[in-house]
């Protein structure tokens, strides 16, 4: 899908006109990583996806107060963020919340260059989920059932009706791939074992 | 050069140029956050379990909540999750982060706030800076300030070197003659750090003192505080280290804690980060363990402990930030009034509470900025008053 909005300056532009593709676009770019970061400070992906879709309507309330779409995306960030610490807060109060604590005390995101390393985390991640929900097909499907989801054979023979021998093939295709590297460099980086997988894939 | 972003994306791709690498090098020996955050991404098990949480999401669903609220048309499907989280009528409001570089939000101003903001903070009040004042045995007092560099005097056999914010003090050998006390002060909108003749670090915060000998005799290391302080004690067996103000008593051995003895605060604090520390008020006592917090209070009351302070608002001045959590609009003025050197005046009672998490060095108008942004609270800067209205 080609966007007709050709670059930050324009797609901000088709937001504050209250076009619905441009206002997709913006969501789409930023719901994502929004619901990962929230998560990391809250544990429940589902809270987190309400705290970004009420914070998503803070910023669609107030569309002509950004001037770029960095002050847009600055912002979701923030309250995010500040929405995320309120909630684990009113959490803690009921029962311990060992692994929000433990976050909290390892990542110490309250500076900016910290916030900044959080958010590259996450557009990151977001960037490899895109790539894999990318691949062609049936290729695609398997990789990301195998790989995410950690499905056994039979089970994406059963979710794609296909063959089991079929995914066994495409599986065994991907070790022997893999087993060649490791043979040649006894160590695999895992950046290459993506680059393999995603090459094999295409 | 590309950013880190792309650099990263090709690094997992395993398409980095020799230049490239270098980059990656280069940003990765920056910090050791920057590490654990390589490592993750470089780690398919860790990586999988984000991606896995990205597949779980209703980003369609959230669309079409997102298009209904706009349209004030009820969504087409029932999403699952329809609770709000208490965003307007909490007790609590947030504050947004506040750094320059990311944003400037435009507020409309309300048509009760007679003048604008801009009107509002005129003679702005620049944020505190290094300085201190150094009194000597003798009663001498040094300004201690840009101008006052290198060595700048002796004490017994102690010589003194003052540097941009710190102050070092090293002891010669063989013992003085007599024991020399020096004090070192801070005024509002000052902070400073102290190198002890023993190697230990001292942190003052605004409107604080220490008083200590210009050279560790004796069986005991004893310096006395007012204000607030955070010490990082060089660690000797022979010689526990000891924090006095007034009744008060902390004994050391080699540890980092930060002790808050502020007057107008409703409680003196000594948090412990590293270490071992025993606070000791007439016959009462307690020893902390890391991560504990000791309070005494005005009255009577035996020292309480707090098992699981906020560690990040404690040690936030000493980390140039201001972190409000859950805070009254009174504590957040008495911390202001510190750093800016300003008087409050109150002219309405404000009875929300505030969570904000905002650098220290920026003029005072931009955290009053940020707290306007709440719609809670207003203020008037005018020289050294700032006014709090509704």
């Amino acid at each position: 899908m080609t966007s007709p909005y050709i670059d930050d300056t324009t797609l901000l532009a088709g937001f504050h006109q209250r076009e619905t593709l441009a206002e997709k676009q913006v969501f789409q770019k930023y719901f994502k990583p929004l619901c990962l970061y929230s998560e990391t400070i809250t544990g429940q992906l589902a809270a987190s996806e309400d705290i970004v879709a009420e914070s998503f309507e803070k910023a669609w309330a107030r569309r002509l107060e950004f001037n770029t779409l960095e002050n847009l995306k600055a912002f979701l960030y923030h309250i995010v963020r500040n929405a995320s610490l309120n909630y684990t807060e009113s959490q803690k109060r009921h029962r311990s919340h060992h692994e929000q604590i433990r976050y909290l005390s390892n990542h110490e995101p309250q500076l900016p260059e910290a916030l900044e390393r959080e958010i590259l985390r996450v557009e990151l991640l977001q960037e490899i989920y895109q790539e894999i929900e990318n691949l062609p097909d049936r290729c695609g499907q398997i990789f990301k059932l195998l790989f995410i989801h950690h499905q056994t054979t039979q089970e994406i023979a059963d979710q794609l009706s296909i063959n089991v021998q079929t995914v066994r093939s495409q599986k065994a295709r991907a070790i022997q791939l893999i087993k060649t590297e490791l043979l040649r460099k006894r160590r695999i980086a895992p950046a290459l074992l993506f680059a393999i997988l995603l090459g094999y894939a295409r | 050069m590309e950013d880190i972003k792309s650099l990263l994306l090709k690094h997992l791709r395993a398409q980095t140029t020799a230049e490239e690498q270098t980059a990656i090098d280069a940003w990765l020996a920056a910090s050791e956050a920057n590490r654990e955050l390589f490592a993750e991404l470089n780690d398919p098990d860790r990586v999988a379990r984000s991606l896995e949480k990205m597949d779980r999401l209703h980003e369609d669903q959230v669309w079409e909540r997102l298009q209904a609220y706009t349209t004030g048309k009820p969504p087409a499907h029932r999403v699952h999750f329809l609770r709000r989280y208490g965003w307007a009528a909490a007790a609590a409001f947030f504050v947004l982060l506040g750094t320059g570089a990311w944003w400037v939000f435009h507020n409309a101003a309300k048509e009760h706030i007679a003048q604008t903001q801009q009107q509002r903070f005129r003679n702005d009040v620049a944020p505190g800076k290094n300085a201190a004042v150094l009194t000597l045995a003798g009663g001498q007092k040094i300004v201690l300030d840009s101008t006052a560099k290198g060595a700048i005097t002796r004490q017994g056999n102690t010589t003194i070197h003052n540097t941009s914010g710190q102050l070092v003090y090293n002891a010669l050998h063989g013992k003085p003659a007599e024991l020399l006390y020096n004090t070192l002060t801070t005024g509002r909108g000052n902070l400073y750090q102290l190198i002890l003749p023993d190697g230990s670090k001292v942190w003052l915060n605004a409107a604080s003192s220490i008083t200590y000998p210009t050279s560790f005799t004796g069986a005991e290391r004893k310096v006395a505080m007012t204000g607030e302080a955070y010490f990082e004690i060089a660690k000797d067996e022979r010689r526990p280290f000891i924090v006095e103000k007034k009744e008060m008593r902390i004994q050391v051995l080699g540890t980092h804690f930060n002790v808050n003895t502020y007057d107008d605060e409703d409680a003196w604090r000594t948090t412990l980060l590293e270490g071992s520390v025993k606070v000791i008020k007439g016959n009462n006592s307690s020893v902390l363990r890391p991560g504990q917090q000791a309070i005494l209070s005005r009255d009577n009351a035996p020292i309480k402990v707090l098992d699981h302070p906020d560690i990040d608002d404690v040690m936030a001045w000493k980390n140039g930030v201001f972190r409000f959590n859950d805070a009254t609009i009174e504590s957040i003025m008495r911390e202001m009034a510190r750093w800016y050197d300003v008087e409050v005046v109150y002219d309405a009672r404000i009875s929300q509470h505030f969570i904000a998490d905002v650098p220290r060095d920026v003029p005072a108008s931009e955290l009053l900025k940020l707290l306007e942004l709440t719609d809670q609270v207003h203020f008037k800067i005018e020289g050294k008053k700032i006014t709090v209205i509704r």
